[in-house]
């Protein structure tokens, strides 16, 4: 179990502000707008920060299945609802871009299993395999694709097979989707980046999206 | 263990507050302006990677999300329709998780 839990003060914190906003609805008198407004506008980012949005520490091959497709896009949902009342909101692009970057798993199985059945299986071939498809030629990415590729031997090409990938129109098609709302999540955080530590996320997400 | 412990306890509230709001009112769903730029097939990705990083960027790429100009919806009064059990449930789910806290 990898999930880093959310720091619970900091949560509580939220709660806190969201009480005094549903408060403030109760007792609103102002009729020419919503007075749950406010409601609105902190409920979806506190419910994505406290649940758990990340599917890589489920069961193996888990973001492949219906239901992690559908876990994937509730947690999806929460963020794009937050942003619907937020779109400044660096945080949920990024986090956003981070739940469909997930997705980007299935295409580097692809290319592995391709790897497999041309090469014999050579575990050594793999991550060379990454960099000849163009995926990048720096150490950094190098050790990257290294650790998804060990990921990914022990989970995804356990659950499909080359042929089994090509006869699915779906999956192809999820991927295509996901690296699309991936990189224009990317694109909005490169945006809305303003601290050091926001430039360096945004910039070393977009690198290894590219 | 105790980090835990609280933030189950903190799920289950806002569980509970989310079936009350389980998504924004109809007035700002109404053409997801979100969903609409990221399946957007007309975008041109690589033209706002040019730009990216320029000023003025984040302006033309609101300007993409929310072409009216307008970010964040207000939504009318009259499509509320909040009843007197639904706030004491909320009411109470608050007041339950701060008094046993």
């Amino acid at each position: 179990m990898n999930y880093i839990l959310p720091q619970v003060d900091s949560l509580v914190h939220s709660l806190l502000v969201l009480r005094t906003n549903y408060l403030f609805a109760l007792v609103s008198t102002d009729c020419s707008s919503d007075p749950y407004l406010e409601v609105y506008c902190n409920l979806y980012y506190l419910l994505a920060q406290s649940e758990e949005t990340s599917a890589t520490d489920k069961w193996a091959g888990f973001v492949i299945t219906k239901e992690g497709e559908e876990f994937m896009e509730h947690n999806a949902k929460l963020f794009k609802y937050d942003l619907l009342y937020n779109p400044l909101r660096f945080e949920s692009w990024q986090r956003l871009a981070n739940i469909y970057d997930e997705v980007k798993f299935l295409f580097i199985t692809f290319l592995i299993l391709n790897e497999v059945e041309n090469w014999n299986g050579k575990r050594t071939l793999f991550s060379h395999s990454l960099i000849i498809h163009g995926y990048s030629s720096s150490l950094f990415a190098f050790v990257l694709c290294v650790q998804e590729v060990d990921l990914l031997l022990n989970d995804g090409s356990k659950q499909i097979n080359v042929s089994g990938w090509r006869k699915n129109a779906t999956l192809p098609h999820r991927v295509e989707t996901s690296r699309r709302r991936s990189r224009r999540c990317l694109l909005m955080t490169s945006a809305l980046a303003k601290t050091p530590v926001q430039q360096v996320l945004s910039g070393l997400c977009w690198f290894r999206r590219t | 263990m105790l980090q835990r412990t609280g933030l189950i306890k903190l799920r289950r509230v806002l569980r509970t507050i989310r079936k009350h709001f389980p998504q924004p009112t109809d007035d700002v769903l109404a053409g997801n302006a979100i969903d609409k730029f990221l399946d957007d097939s007309h975008l041109c990705e690589d033209k706002l990677s040019e730009e990216a990083g320029s000023d003025g960027f984040l302006d033309s790429i609101m300007k993409i999300i929310f072409p009216n100009g307008e970010s964040l919806k207000q939504p009318k009064a009259s499509s509320l329709g909040r009843c007197i059990s639904t706030d004491c449930n909320i009411y109470f789910s608050f007041e339950l998780y701060f008094t046993s806290s």
